[in-house]
């Protein structure tokens, strides 16, 4: 059932290692601290027996008894309930932790550091997230809920002068809304203009579990929000956070789908069928027993949604649910919440930067700027999304010669005879669905592990040593956020530095991260941003980050892995404005995206990847 | 009536640590006995630890109860495991001791308890590797994740950088003595059994305290003070200095 572990006697094995261990040293100490002879070693073999059968009696036990079994009922334990569940939580949450090491210590590797230890650092930022995500999404499925929800007949929702703070900054300003029962709305606006905050305070997170103020009112049918905490409404409001897969508290389809069922008491028979149900609704049938470290984006997010659906609640919040998809992807969620939405009479509310693909839902459209609610879609046809710029240093020398490579990982051929050459300060968009091996072919010019030849200056990649190869191809991965190992951008960027070996006192890093980012800040904002936690900075403040320490090593070749994920409209004309100067640099700027619009934006040449083959052939020129 | 008072509470949990603590070190307490009930000893030791483990067990279930307390107890009880295991293939080291003092520290005696406990309870699940101990190794890991809750060096509100230093080296301070001791007292209760007989590190029953002691002291400093222990010192000692500021803030980010 879980994944990544031991086999079923394993623990038998282990038992029978250790007794075996336990009566050799017996003897050791017999013949080191005692007397040397025969009946020495005889007499302490024979006294050793019986503790070394308890060891042995203890490991069949565990063999024999899988205690995750009765965990899944640890819910409903009258006693000892918590810490059944905290252990529940730990020996799903495994798999994915492992994944999760594993990446750090990819991250490591691709960063150039030495130091095993700094990235236990973003690990255990990465636990704080997963935890508090968790946490949410227990509490909106009904964890620990003492009384039944209240359900009711017409579960509006309205909003009367409702304002709402976090640490006395405010983040909606006297909003008086409603939603009528079966309404699909999308709300638009920029990052950071409240949508989040909007969904959550419908949730019950905003104020009872991130500890937010409000004032005014906000009902939810005949809930007040106010007095009434998320896990109360569990029935009633199914929720899809932003990044569903830290929020899974399960660890296969299954049971994700009945977690939520289980915490509200229904009874075994009915969450079977119900379950059953949903695999059929949402196409998860094959994929029931999959554990979800497994899935694909598209997948995780079918899968959020279904588990929020599960209890039946007439009321459904999405937050950015199309942000992590491809094309194929967006269109398959898009025409399910549209069927769901018809049959079952739901009411749908769905914050989200892709606005186009929404529009078939035919839905009302509403904008928040600056904390207020205003009808319409966020107007970002205002800002100069693009201007054409040339870059004039593009040269003519050829920096990067892939031929024929291809990279196979247990024994599947991801990326399938690649040739292609790069020339300084070229701009390169690798596009392709999810799963066409965009990241893999980043991945392996990063790693140097692939078949074939790629040559940066007529030097093989896969023959140099890590930290030789960093200053020829340096990679940003999709999660920057593994990058980082301090407490400030300050000490980040003076980090980069030191791991790069430039002098102290010569801020090479900062002077770098401040000149590609797409950004004029006053003398007296530098000192607050550079205080500021690497993780704090918004998403594309990030990925300027990364490139800016990769950039310390002064690679010849950039590679970015979908830079512009998760940005809206105008944090994706800055990040094509900090690819621009990267290239600008001198630069080869090679990045991985599902957005095509982006990559014709940036007048990049285009590499379209299928099924890890090229699709465009490319000219190797001569 | 019991988890109603949160100061019975606490006297019940000392009193069973205290019970604990007896049956850790009861190789040194039977002189007291009648020499026929001596061989009975170490059987009552064995169902002894994992009842005590289960009182104080359901003693502070209902203490956490919040989704957030849960998810993060779960979560860093899973990670010493999950580095272990993952970085085995490339000599991987122990952070376990890392994250029970950070985890101690941040959220306090209560929780460094239960994650020790659950530390040791998740790898035995996971791993295999349970045995006549585990009750045992729940006991001193959970020890060592309450300590770091309650030695000196706390900070509060908006703390500098010389005052978030300052608790660092106490942490690290304690980290290497609890490495020390951890050893110690897993070796205390194993002794008799792991010595065997006849030997001149051996158990005498009814001996006297001071001679069973110096007998223990070549034993223990022969099978993991030197080694073992002192690994895990530097090993927590060199983490907690490098990860030991950013992380415990991040942990206090989570406002449990």
């Amino acid at each position: 059932m879980i994944s990544a572990s031991r086999g079923r006697w394993t623990p038998f094995w282990v038992s029978l290692s250790f007794a075996a261990a336990f009566i050799a040293l017996r003897i050791f100490y017999r013949l080191l601290f005692g007397s040397v002879s025969w009946s020495a070693v005889g007499s302490a073999m024979t006294l050793a027996l019986p503790f070394a059968t308890v060891i042995v009696a203890c490991g069949l036990i565990s063999s024999l008894v899988d205690v995750r079994r009765f965990l899944v009922s640890a819910s409903q334990l009258r006693w000892g309930r918590s810490l059944g569940t905290a252990l529940a939580i730990a020996l799903s949450s495994f798999p994915t932790l492992i994944t999760v090491v594993r990446r750090m210590n990819s991250a490591r590797e691709l960063r150039g550091m030495r130091s095993r230890m700094a990235f236990l650092v973003p690990l255990f930022e990465h636990t704080v997230e997963r935890a508090i995500a968790l946490a949410a999404a227990m509490d909106t499925k009904g964890f620990g809920s003492r009384r039944g929800t209240t359900v009711c007949d017409i579960p509006a929702i309205t909003l009367s002068d409702y304002s709402l703070s976090w640490n006395g900054r405010e983040v909606l300003r006297n909003i008086s809304l409603t939603l009528t029962p079966g309404s699909i709305t999308v709300l638009t606006g920029a990052t950071g203009s409240g949508k989040t905050a909007l969904l959550e305070s419908i949730a019950g997170l905003a104020t009872h579990f991130h500890g937010g103020t409000s004032t005014g009112s906000l009902m939810v049918g005949t809930c007040d929000r106010v007095t009434t905490v998320p896990r109360d409404t569990a029935s009633l409001i199914g929720y899809v956070p932003q990044n569903v897969r830290l929020s899974f508290a399960g660890a296969t389809v299954r049971e994700e789908l009945s977690f939520g069922l289980r915490v509200q008491s229904w009874d075994k028979q009915e969450i079977a069928s119900r379950v059953d149900e949903l695999l059929t609704l949402f196409s998860l049938t094959d994929l029931a027993d999959r554990p979800l470290e497994f899935l694909s984006a598209g997948q995780a997010t079918r899968l959020a949604i279904a588990a929020a659906l599960a209890p039946r609640p007439p009321i459904l919040l999405l937050d950015e649910p199309l942000a992590d998809l491809d094309a194929a992807s967006v269109s398959t969620v898009v025409t399910l919440l549209g069927d769901l939405h018809a049959r079952e009479e739901l009411t749908l509310v769905i914050t989200e930067h892709h606005t186009a693909p929404l529009a078939e839902l035919n839905p009302q459209w509403l904008h928040i700027a600056e904390g207020k609610v205003a009808p319409g879609q966020w107007d970002t046809g205002r800002m100069s999304v693009y201007q054409p710029r040339n870059i004039a240093v593009v040269g003519r020398e050829e920096v990067l010669r892939v031929t024929t490579l291809s990279v196979a990982i247990n024994s599947c051929e991801l990326v399938q005879d690649v040739s292609f050459t790069a020339r300084t300060a070229e701009l390169i968009a690798v596009t392709g669905p999810n799963g066409a091996g965009k990241s893999t072919l980043l991945a392996a010019l990063a790693s140097g592990k692939y078949l074939g030849n790629a040559q940066v200056r007529g030097d093989e990649l896969s023959a140099l040593p890590a930290l030789a190869r960093i200053t020829r191809v340096a990679f940003v991965p999709e999660q920057v956020s593994d990058f980082f190992v301090t407490e400030s951008l300050a000490e980040e960027l003076a980090r980069a530095d030191k791991v790069a070996g430039i002098p102290a006192g010569k801020a090479l890093t900062e002077l770098t991260f401040f000149s590609i980012l797409d950004q004029k800040l006053q003398d007296s904002q530098l000192a607050k941003v550079l205080a500021t936690h690497p993780r704090d900075l918004s998403a594309g403040t990030q990925v300027a980050l990364a490139i800016a320490l990769q950039l310390s090593w002064k690679p010849s070749v950039m590679l970015i892995d979908e830079p512009s994920r998760g940005l809206d409209p105008a944090a994706r004309s800055s990040m094509a404005e900090v690819l621009r100067c990267v290239a600008e640099t001198g630069t080869t700027v090679i990045f991985a995206t599902h957005d095509r619009v982006f990559a014709q934006e940036l007048d990049a040449r285009v590499l379209e990847l299928s099924d890890g083959r090229l699709v465009h052939s490319v000219e190797v020129s001569s | 009536m019991i988890a109603r008072l949160p100061a019975l509470r606490t006297l019940a949990i000392v009193l069973s640590s205290l019970l604990a603590l007896g049956a850790f070190a009861w190789p040194l307490l039977t002189n007291a006995l009648p020499s026929d009930a001596r061989a009975a000893v170490p059987f009552v030791i064995f169902g002894l630890v994992p009842a005590l483990i289960v009182a104080v067990s359901l003693l502070l279930d209902g203490s956490v109860s919040s989704s957030k307390t849960l998810a993060m107890l779960g979560l860093l009880a899973a990670i010493g495991a999950a580095v272990r295991i993952a970085s085995s293939g490339v000599g991987g080291f122990e952070a376990v001791f890392i994250v029970l003092i950070l985890g101690g520290r941040a959220f306090g005696a209560r929780f460094g308890f239960l994650l020790g406990m659950l530390t040791i309870a998740v790898s035995s699940v996971l791993w295999g590797g349970f045995g006549p101990w585990t009750a045992f190794q729940m006991f001193a890991a959970g020890w060592v994740g309450a300590g770091a809750g309650l030695i000196p060096g706390g900070t509060s509100g908006n703390p500098d950088r010389v005052a978030r230093r300052r608790e660092i080296l106490w942490l690290i301070g304690y980290g290497v003595i609890a490495s020390y001791l951890f050893g110690a007292l897993m070796n205390l209760w194993f002794w008799p059994f792991g010595a065997g007989p006849d030997t001149i590190i051996s158990y005498i029953p009814g001996g006297s305290v001071t001679e069973n002691l110096s007998r223990f002291g070549v034993y223990t400093l022969m099978t993991s003070t030197l080694t073992w222990d002192t690994v895990r010192a530097l090993t927590t000692g060199i983490g907690l200095a490098i990860i030991g500021m950013p992380v415990l803030k991040a942990l206090r980010r989570a406002k449990l």
